[in-house]
């Protein structure tokens, strides 16, 4: 059998858990999973946003008022903005430009190059966004029921008490309800995001890749606006990479003791690869037919990221050994962790 | 000689002990009513206001598995400052035209309030413990109104435009209201859908009268197809047996597969009703999306 320690788009990282529950043992498996494989791929990123203008409106509400303190449009820092998205985007080796960065690199290096002889750095993607929010913010109150409760006891201790004799009383055991007044401040952002991402065909042609459309309502802190396009921007960077960007997932399988107790114990001081060769050695002998040794040869293909076969040895475990209930968690985690699993 | 003796109670125990059953729900995507074109689609926006809407459309066509280009006029813009081509289309293409108007937003405020019981208990009582009285809360609602208009002309090559207009009203309510941003954009995904309907995917979900084991239900829910056809191997026969494979492989989208189950099983039986049990699923095979 082939082992496939290398994948090109999920990278497995193996832990092995040692301390483990009572005399639980478990390996973890961490991978990385991309949203979007092509993307992915790429390594020189020009981003551009084209941001509306952002209505913005700070109020007082009471209970019986609601009053505007300022009203306008808000004057947008597209810098921030296209800061938290390059952040945002610079995943898996990434280099995000916005335009005018890119455009000042090179005029910068046109200018110390020789005339000929050098080429400009190729960009893999370009993406181009939109982007519309508004801002409400302000201070509110509004009445609510709360309930209040009151709670004493009294001890007393004495020698030689009686039988049935209880030392403690309680004396004030109460709840009441009562209507306050509930006071709040909070910025509310609703957020509209739709955009494209062109990518090179190679020969310096863009197709269009991908469309993206979403929209969400950002809470944030009642505070001034700069601090507030900060917590936009922040949240416009998670939302877009979360489209394309990285997943990273992290798995708990529990190993399983059987009867080849050498490989087993290699397999808890996490030297999965000799585990691997003992129980293998023994896979064609007719005695080789415990459902454990092939859970937990699934389990060690499961951790090099080979899970198709990991998920024949699940299946032949389970065949053998019935549905138990970690040969079935192992089967549902290869179909998280699968390759199939990648959203393109 | 233990463990052997585990591994058949074991065997016992969840290959034939179970033999609950399940209701079986079976999703599937049918052609739509009408095709929009086979030709490949461009969505083009006339004004900014319409970019959102074309790409929540060109989310829609995608997943109708419609082929979406790009546009060329619009994302010069962007391509041109870095003289880059773009890929053009030099086959015809159906061009798909979007605008959207948005109105100003426009608020009210009222007054709202809430007849409550309010109770007061005494936990050392031994009976009545609690006593109430009535009260009202108050507080202020603010409600944001938005209205657009938007318009989709689809210019397909010889034929007549067709024009598809609609309104839209979002509204945002609360104490502190947000925008109407995300009511809009949630508003308009709901038009487009309704709007296109007849040329989108149909979404069907059927749910036969009678039942499947209730373990292999749950792995071909769970996607668990493996275990699944296991649990079938060993615990049905005849009926059931083709049944449930044909299902679990029409779940895979393995399509002649489970074609070969339904009509293994058509062949294997007398009984008039399950005949009818997979002449149905071999013409629900039949009729469903090749895209």
């Amino acid at each position: 059998m082939r082992i496939n320690l290398t994948n090109k788009y999920i990278i497995p990282i193996i832990f092995l858990l040692l301390t483990g529950c009572a005399d639980k043992h478990f390996i973890t498996v961490k991978k990385t999973i991309s949203q979007d494989i092509k993307f992915n791929s790429v390594k020189v990123v020009i981003i551009d946003v084209d941001l509306d203008d952002t209505p913005f409106t700070e109020r007082v509400v009471s209970i019986n008022d609601s009053r505007v303190l300022k009203i306008g449009t808000l004057e947008v820092n597209k810098k921030i903005v296209l800061n938290a998205l390059t952040e945002a985007l610079s995943f898996s080796g990434k280099s995000v430009f916005t335009i005018d960065e890119y455009n000042k690199i090179k005029k910068d290096l046109t200018a110390i190059r020789p005339a000929s002889g050098y080429k400009h750095s190729k960009i893999h993607a370009l993406i181009k966004l939109k982007i519309s929010y508004g801002i409400q913010s302000g201070s509110f109150e509004s009445e609510k029921v709360f309930k209040f409760y009151r709670r004493s006891r009294t001890c007393q201790y004495i020698k030689n008490p009686p039988k049935d004799y209880e030392p403690c009383h309680s004396n004030i055991n109460t709840s009441r309800q009562q209507i306050m007044l509930d006071k709040n401040a909070a910025s509310l952002i609703d957020l509209w995001y739709s955009g494209e991402i062109y990518l090179n065909d190679g020969n310096d042609n863009y197709y269009h890749h991908k469309s993206l459309e979403g929209s969400e309502l950002i809470t944030a802190p009642y505070q001034d606006e700069n601090a507030m396009n900060q917590n936009i921007a922040a949240g416009i960077g998670k939302l877009i990479s979360s489209n394309v960007g990285l997943l990273d997932l992290s798995i708990n399988l529990q190993i399983e003791d059987a009867n080849h107790s050498d490989a087993i114990a290699l397999l808890k001081q996490g030297k999965v690869e000799d585990a691997r060769k003992i129980l293998e050695e023994d896979t064609d002998s007719p005695l080789f037919n415990s459902a454990t040794d092939f859970y937990n040869l699934g389990l060690i293909y499961h951790t090099y990221g080979d899970t198709k076969i990991a998920s024949d040895y699940y299946s032949k475990a389970i065949q053998i050994g019935g549905y138990k209930r970690i040969y079935i968690d192992a089967l549902k985690n290869i179909r998280v962790l699968n390759e199939d699993s990648t959203v393109d | 000689m233990k463990t052997v003796l585990s591994i058949s109670i074991l065997i016992i125990i969840f290959s034939f002990g179970c033999s609950n059953t399940k209701e079986f729900t079976i999703s599937y995507t049918k052609k739509p009513e009408f095709i929009l074109t086979s030709k490949p689609i461009i969505v083009r926006s006339s004004n900014t206001n319409g970019n959102h809407l074309k790409n929540l459309i060109i989310n829609e066509l995608k997943s109708n598995g419609y082929r979406v280009m790009q546009e060329i006029e619009t994302t010069n813009y962007l391509l041109d400052l870095f003289g880059a081509n773009q890929v053009i289309p030099l086959d015809d293409f159906t061009e798909i035209v979007v605008s959207m108007e948005l109105g100003s937003n426009d608020e009210t405020s009222k007054d709202v309030s809430k007849n409550v019981k309010l109770a007061y208990c005494d936990y050392n009582r031994q009976k009545d413990i609690c006593t109430y009285s009535d009260g009202t809360v108050k507080h202020k609602v603010t409600s944001i109104k938005r209205t657009g208009k938007a318009s989709i002309i689809i210019n397909n090559a010889g034929k007549e435009p067709v024009k598809i207009l609609f309104n839209v009203t979002a509204f945002a309510s609360g104490i502190l209201p947000s925008y109407t941003n995300v009511a809009m954009s949630n508003r308009i995904q709901e038009k487009v859908r309704g709007k296109l309907k007849k040329y989108f995917l149909k979404n069907i979900r059927v749910l036969p009268e009678f039942e499947i084991d209730e373990m292999a239900a749950d792995f071909i829910n769970d996607k668990l197809y493996e275990a699944a056809k296991i649990r079938v191997m060993y615990k049905e026969t005849g009926f059931k047996y083709y049944y449930t494979l044909g299902l679990i492989e029409e779940s895979q989208k393995n399509y002649s597969a489970a074609k070969m189950y339904y009509s293994e099983g058509e062949l294997n039986t007398d009984q008039f009703d399950q005949k009818e049990v997979f002449s149905d699923s071999i013409a629900r095979i039949e009729s469903r999306n090749i895209n």
